[in-house]
Formats: structure tokens, C-alpha cells, sequence
């Protein structure tokens, strides 16, 4: 998610294609990035793997697990956003 | 030159491995990575974000590295590699002073969650924060481990031998996420000079891209743990 909260463009970019990590492009206008975890892995944000600061500052990290949506936060405690599969639906 | 680091730099390998340390260094910032704190303890937490600073912590607690002021060694080596997801690990390889390595591998019991994995479970499960308590909960199993001396000493040549750009992996338009974390100390016991590098990327698949010195650590893991499975 490049740009701002309030004017966010959301594109795809390229993969490292690595199995169980993966290396994602970042620009200095980046805000937030999203990922998921496979179900035999942590349902949670990794720690610290997806606590991230790229350019040194903190990017907050959403993780789509089948246990929910997560963002991570600073402090390094993830916060849910939404339980379970509900994620994949659209807001109402 | 303080006489301590004039007998460190006495020895061809010390002084090459060294400078190896040294411009890895400056190869800072695969997305994050701390290098060249010139003393091996773990990185000063002050520059460290809170949740890495207590990852570090923890890590440090269930793979202790107190064997280092214990043994009476030329050099030791550390390297812990620290997945997201499973299979952490740590060597400490101690070059004897009368000639000879002793190994001792640390790794988690089969089938176990990653330290990182026990992390996140236990403070949002069990909101346990501190990470001592954490450390008490982690199962570690500690062996050493007989590898053939040739076997190692080929591997010291290698990382003896690696040539590595200060600039090689200086790139700061990527972020890994469920990263590998690879640290690496080199330390003379009772001596304060040490080096301490930290580099953080994909492990899987990505072999061939990965930094030099994490293939040499890969190398290096497989080759003890070759040796270490059990009988």
C-alpha cells in the first residue's frame, strides 16, 4: 500500500518466491504491506520476522491468518482486526 | 595497538576472518541488520526496537553463549540462525589451543515451533511478557558433536577465503517478512575484541542469492548436523 491512508493505491509487486518468506519491494511512500500465513504456520504476525523498519521507520504489517486479519503495532504486540476467515469478506 | 589486539592479529585466520567481519560491517540494511558492534555480546538494546531488543533477549537466554568465557580456546565462533517458522539453531565451534575443534550444537527438539513462533503464542496466549519466564517454557537440546577435523577445517579456509563487497548487499527498497535471522560472533575468550553481524533474509529457496556468509553459515549448520543426528 503506497501513498497515504487517505489517498492509498494498492499494487501488486513482485515476489521473491521463496517458500515460507518472502521479499517485497518497499518504496519511502510505502504505509503498510499485507501478507498471509499458510494454516500449518503461526496464526499470528511472526516474531519479530514481521515486525518490520524499512528506512528506519516502523511499517505496520497486516497478516491474513485463518484465525483473522492482524496488524502489527510498535510495541510488538499484534492486534486483531478481524476473527477468523471474516477478513476475506468485504466490509459491510 | 593495544597488546591484546596485536596478539589477535597476530593469527592469519583471526585477522582474516577479521576483515571479513569488517566489511561485513558495512554492508548494513538488508532491510534490517546490525553489524560490526566491536565487542560480541548481543546488540546494544538502545538501538534496537522493543520487540527485537526482547527477541534478542529471549534468544539469547535459550541459546546461551556463556560457553564462550568457559573455554580456553584460540577463537570461538557463534551462529545462530533464528527462521520464522522452525528449525532454530545455534554452533559454537571453539578452535583449541593445542590444536583441534570442539562443537556443540543447540537446537530445538524435533517438530518444535521456532523461538519467535513460542514468542508470539505464549505473550498473546498466555500474556506472558517477560522474557525469562519465556525462556523457561523453550526446550533446548544441547550435544556435542564430533565432526572430522578436516571437515571444519576446510570450512575455517572458506569463510578464511570469502571476498565480499562492503556494497554487495547494501539495499534498502526490500522488506522480508517471516525472515531468517542470522547472527554471527566471532570472540577470543577474555579478550574484548570480538565481532558481532547480523543479517536478516529469505532462507528458502533462495540459496544462491542469499549473502555469502549466510551460505557459508548453511554450510556450515548442514555439516554438523550431518554429524549430530542421532544414533
Amino acid at each position: 500500500m503506497r501513498g497515504s491512508w487517505v489517498a492509498p493505491w494498492f499494487g501488486p509487486v513482485t515476489s521473491s518466491n521463496a517458500a515460507y518468506s518472502n521479499s517485497i519491494p518497499v518504496q519511502p511512500n510505502t504505509f503498510a504491506i499485507f501478507h498471509t500465513h499458510p494454516n500449518n504456520r503461526v496464526q499470528y504476525p511472526s516474531n519479530p520476522g514481521d515486525y518490520l523498519y524499512p528506512y528506519g521507520q516502523f511499517l505496520p504489517n497486516y497478516v491474513g491468518t485463518r484465525s483473522g486479519l492482524f496488524v502489527t503495532t510498535p510495541q510488538g504486540t499484534p492486534v486483531m482486526l478481524r476473527p477468523g476467515l471474516d477478513w476475506t469478506k468485504p466490509c459491510k | 595497538m593495544p597488546e591484546q589486539v596485536r596478539t589477535l592479529w597476530r593469527s592469519r585466520w583471526i585477522r582474516d576472518v577479521v576483515m571479513v567481519a569488517a566489511l561485513l560491517a558495512l554492508t548494513i540494511c538488508t532491510n534490517f541488520t546490525w553489524a560490526g558492534t566491536p565487542a560480541a555480546p548481543a546488540p546494544p538494546a538502545e538501538d534496537l526496537p522493543p520487540v527485537w531488543a526482547r527477541y534478542f533477549q529471549l534468544a539469547d537466554l535459550v541459546f546461551p553463549r556463556k560457553v564462550l568465557e568457559e573455554t580456553p580456546s584460540e577463537f570461538v565462533l557463534t551462529l545462530r540462525v533464528l527462521p520464522a517458522f522452525e528449525g532454530d539453531s545455534q554452533i559454537v565451534i571453539s578452535k583449541k589451543l593445542r590444536g583441534g575443534y570442539t562443537v556443540t550444537y543447540y537446537s530445538l527438539p524435533r517438530g518444535s515451533k521456532s523461538v519467535g513462533w513460542q514468542l508470539t503464542e505464549i505473550t498473546v496466549e498466555s500474556k506472558i511478557e517477560d522474557p525469562v519466564e519465556i525462556a523457561k517454557r523453550i526446550k533446548v537440546d544441547v550435544r556435542d558433536v564430533d565432526v572430522p577435523w578436516s571437515l571444519i577445517s576446510g570450512q575455517m579456509d572458506r569463510i578464511a577465503k570469502l571476498q565480499l563487497s562492503p556494497l554487495e548487499e547494501l539495499d534498502t527498497g526490500f522488506v522480508t517478512v517471516d525472515a531468517t535471522t542470522y547472527q554471527f560472533w566471532l570472540q577470543r575468550v577474555g579478550d574484548p575484541v570480538g565481532f558481532y553481524v547480523c543479517l536478516k533474509g529469505d532462507v528458502y529457496g533462495q540459496k544462491h542469492k542469499a549473502h555469502p556468509l549466510v551460505r557459508w553459515m548453511n554450510e556450515m549448520k548442514a555439516l554438523v548436523e550431518k554429524y549430530a543426528r542421532p544414533e
